[in-house]
């Protein structure tokens, strides 16, 4: 049963612009776990954020689930001069979740050590930690994620997949983005090809 | 309120707000040193001096949200939702100022005489009309719709100019109140009011559609 489904979906920012995504139709299944690859300025990112519904298709509709059973996270949070802490207490009440699951998961990804600094001070790799950890915590039925592997180390590696793996056991539909051969600690069900716009489904 | 109260705090962590909400309280203090400071008409003289300000105010309110913060409240809560609430935080942080602006006088006893309620009410709501209209026309100039803040900056000040060419509130309502016309101040509001809510309409479908 699908989650999300595109149907015809394109995307340009502009009139004078090019289409950076052309007649997209495609489905989100529960439960399995979606890899998105693509060059460079290909359209990943603008894909996701339309499944993510933070942005509109230019053409196409996007059919979702019901608010709030959306995890997203972007490619790089914006640096809010807050502690992890108060970011993610903030970012749970939003989300309606307990604040007690974001401490478990940052505590999962080693982030626990760094739940008073300032996210502004953090490296890149912690960064992207706190986004994971505010896309996860509220049990999301559907995470997107864009390219969560990127800048974080092996050991958070393994503890995403990990994490990953329980959710799509738990029947949640998980996508992102990536680069190179997807994650050995990770069961990849479909991997989708974004090629001059238009999305292909490989082996 | 959550999502309010986060804009918020993101933004007077930033810090950027607080240039802006330094000149309006000083503008305000310094507009209410000259006495005699008859109730309704400074409130308004007051509220018309002080547009540019609450415009700047909310302009950096609006953006000191960066663009992936922004795109995670949209997928959280959805893209029309998340246009209504920052423009609610937005409306929030600007009227407090503007209350802030008839509090000091009030206070600090700056008036020609002691406030009656009515009077501090028409001034609360002229200062809290005139807050709103700012924002939701600080909004249309804000990102994701404008993104580039000369831009930005450069339509705020034509609007302001464009303001004070046709007469329009709160210019009209200063000089309404200024001849003590109560009608005419209370149409000024009426229409602040009506402006505020058309132009928030407008922006969230911009703000949707450009995300």
């Amino acid at each position: 049963m699908s989650v999300i489904r595109l149907e015809a979906v394109g995307k340009r920012y502009g009139r004078k612009h090019r289409w950076v995504l052309k007649g997209i139709s495609a489905e989100l299944r529960h439960g399995e776990a979606v890899v998105l690859q693509g060059p460079n300025g290909g359209g990943k990112s603008t894909l996701l954020r339309i499944l993510a519904g933070a942005c509109a298709p230019t053409c196409g509709r996007r059919l979702a689930p019901r608010l709030g059973s959306v995890g997203y996270a972007p490619d790089h949070l914006g640096d809010a001069p807050l502690t992890v802490r108060t970011h993610l207490h903030h970012q749970a009440r939003i989300h309606r979740a307990n604040c007690s699951m974001s401490i478990d998961l940052a505590a999962r990804l080693a982030l626990a050590p760094l739940l008073d600094e300032r996210l502004h001070d953090l490296s890149a790799g912690s960064l992207q930690k706190v986004g994971l950890v505010q896309a996860l915590h509220a049990g999301p039925r559907v995470l997107i994620l864009d390219e969560p592997f990127s800048a974080i180390d092996t050991a958070a590696r393994i503890a995403l997949c990990e994490i990953l793996a329980e959710r799509t056991g738990d029947g949640a539909a998980v996508i992102f983005s990536h680069h190179g051969a997807a994650p050995a600690e990770l069961t990849i069900d479909r991997c989708w090809v974004l090629v001059d716009g238009r999305l292909r489904e490989s082996a | 309120m959550a999502v309010v109260r986060y804009l918020i705090t993101v933004a007077l962590r930033r810090r950027v707000v607080l240039a802006p909400l330094a000149t309006l309280l000083g503008a305000d203090a310094a507009l209410y040193s000259a006495p005699p400071n008859p109730v309704l008409a400074t409130a308004a003289a007051v509220a018309a001096y002080t547009l540019p300000i609450q415009l700047w105010l909310a302009l950096t309110f609006f953006n000191s949200l960066h663009d992936a913060d922004r795109d995670v409240l949209a997928a959280t809560v959805g893209r029309r939702r998340a246009a209504w609430l920052r423009l609610l935080a937005g409306g929030v942080l600007t009227a407090a100022a503007g209350a802030a602006c008839v509090a000091y006088p009030v206070a600090a006893g700056r008036f020609a005489h002691p406030v009656s309620a009515a009077e501090l009410a028409s001034c609360a709501a002229l200062a809290t009309s005139t807050a709103l209209a700012a924002t939701a026309l600080a909004a249309l100039f804000a990102e994701p719709t404008v993104r580039h803040p000369g831009q930005a900056g450069l339509g705020l000040t034509l609007c302001t100019l464009l303001a004070v060419w046709l007469d329009l509130p709160p210019i009209a309502v200063a000089r309404a109140a200024a001849d003590s016309a109560g009608w005419r101040v209370a149409l000024g509001i009426g229409w602040m009011s009506v402006f505020a809510a058309a132009a928030a309409s407008i922006c969230s479908v911009l703000w949707d559609r450009r995300a």
